[in-house]
């Protein structure tokens, strides 16, 4: 799995980030959406090991682990766990990746050591 | 500002309820399903088609078709219609709306209806398509449909509150029991605890018996004043109160309860009934945990796993009547048809008609419902407290 930069949709009128992608600020209901490098540390609230698969291109990369993170930012997002199983609260920093399938998607994985 | 009290459900009833058995593989279309629920509310009402001039219809997959396209479908001429999209949380807001159609006089009969097609590759169509935000955020993450957020959800209860799984195995192994009465349950042996236990894990912590198969089916009722229920000689419930929220508690990281807490007080008030006065609970149970929210949302227990180790569960067992047909757990998910199961079970538990086990003196009983996973949690919450109106 390979590391971009992490963003996400940032509202250019109050200046907060969302997740899911919109058009409208579910903040402010202001606008424009724009995409904007975050900070994608943040910590494992859930967890789940996933067996069974609707994707043809995923199944072969069964068991998948994915988690539920809640960024220091606020933002909540759904993201793979790149190294395995994470306890909850756990540490981890969100980067732009792929799935096993090689599909965009959140990915994340431990702060480095130190 | 004080809030304006809400207008009661009087003078409205609601009757005949109907159940188009479930099947795994269906050869035909949703209209159909939905044609088969009218012609049986036709059939067992005797209240002519020309006579219904109210629709609200629940469904997935009736596209490219709606509501409007069903009234030329079925050939009929209606004052009122609705299409409604709220999936799992559907029969008790139908409910509401037609009760206030007729209340308002903008309809005399109103016909309730609920159907998908589900089985096979349908369902994997159906959450392809199910959301943007589902698109975008969820189903890149291992394509598990509604197992991926509710095995988040279940995780997160599960630690929060210390949920065994035998805890959630009550729920499954009490319905199952309710469900082999019912002629037309789709799962028809036993479960027991230790096989409960033993299925193949799904998206843990989820395994097998935690999730409702994909099926398809359809549900309906019809609404209408109490005199007209009686000049047809119809047994029917009445609507001691009902309540519906959506996206309540959003701040919430993880899902730890639908909308029934801001409501629960007003909705028992306004029945003069409280959680004990309940002869039954229809709760909605496309997983046990959903079931658990609710039986602490609606102030059955401030600790459902607690309650559920110390509280009979089963239609006939003395304790809390869950689910009395077996809910979707036994019955299967026909998709929107999920969202009526709780409210036509319901229906004939207090017209004392129950196909399976009848509670004994059914006077009044709770049925709620839970549905539309958005993104990461059930966006739509409803329940209604049905009470025993006429024999017919």
């Amino acid at each position: 799995m390979t590391a971009r930069a992490f963003e996400l949709p940032h509202c250019e009128a109050c200046q907060r980030p969302h997740w899911p992608p919109r058009e409208i600020c579910p903040h402010c209901l202001d606008e424009p959406i724009h995409w904007r490098q975050a900070d994608g540390a943040g910590q494992v609230l859930s967890t789940t090991m996933v067996h069974h698969s609707l994707s043809d291109e995923l199944r072969p990369h069964l068991p998948l682990h994915v988690a539920t993170v809640k960024l220091d930012c606020g933002v909540r997002v759904i993201a793979y766990l790149a190294d395995g199983p994470q306890p909850s609260g756990a540490r981890v920093i969100v980067t732009a990746g792929s799935s096993p399938s090689g599909q965009e998607a959140l990915v994340a994985t431990p702060p480095a050591p130190g | 500002m004080t809030a304006r009290p809400v207008q009661d459900y009087a003078g409205v009833a609601v009757a005949v309820p109907v159940t188009i058995p479930s099947v795994r593989r269906s050869e035909h279309g949703t209209p159909w399903w939905l044609g088969k629920v009218l012609a049986a509310l036709v059939r067992e009402s005797g209240i002519a088609k020309d006579e219904i001039d109210g629709l609200i219809v629940a469904s997935y997959t009736l596209r490219p078709d709606n509501a409007v396209s069903l009234s030329e479908y079925f050939g009929l001429s209606l004052r009122w219609l609705d299409d409604l999209n709220m999936g799992g949380a559907s029969g008790p807001i139908a409910l509401r709306r037609a009760a206030r159609a007729v209340q308002a006089g903008d309809a005399e009969v109103v016909a309730c209806l609920a159907a998908d097609v589900l089985g096979g590759a349908a369902f994997g169509a159906l959450m392809e398509g199910y959301s943007s935000f589902s698109r975008d955020g969820v189903m890149p993450y291992g394509a598990a449909g509604p197992n991926l957020p509710f095995a988040l959800i279940t995780r997160r209860y599960m630690e929060r509150t210390g949920a065994t799984r035998e805890d959630m195995g009550q729920i499954c192994v009490a319905q199952r029991h309710n469900g082999l009465a019912q002629p037309h349950a789709l799962f028809k042996k036993p479960l027991t605890m230790d096989e409960y236990l033993a299925a193949r894990p799904v998206a843990e912590p989820l395994h097998l018996y935690d999730c409702v198969m994909p099926c398809s089916g359809a549900e309906g009722f019809l609404v209408m004043s109490e005199a007209r229920a009686r000049s047809g000689n119809l047994p029917f419930a009445r609507i001691k109160s009902a309540m519906e929220r959506h996206n309540t508690y959003s701040q919430d990281d993880v899902q730890r309860s639908g909308g029934w807490p801001l409501d629960r007080d007003a909705l028992y008030n306004a029945a003069g009934l409280g959680p004990g006065d309940m002869a039954f609970l229809q709760a909605y149970d496309d997983y046990p945990v959903i079931v658990m929210l609710q039986l602490e949302g609606l102030g059955f227990s401030e600790n459902a796993p607690a309650f559920v180790r110390e509280t009979a569960l089963t239609a006939d067992g003395g304790g809390l009547p869950l689910n009395t047909s077996g809910g979707q757990l036994s019955l299967g998910q026909a998709g929107a048809a999920g969202g009526f199961v709780g409210l036509t079970e319901g229906l004939r538990q207090v017209t004392g008609r129950a196909r399976g086990i009848q509670v004994p003196n059914a006077q009044a009983g709770l049925v709620s419902a839970y549905g539309t996973v958005n993104f990461d949690r059930g966006l739509c919450s409803s329940a209604v407290i049905l009470s025993k109106g006429g024999q017919g």
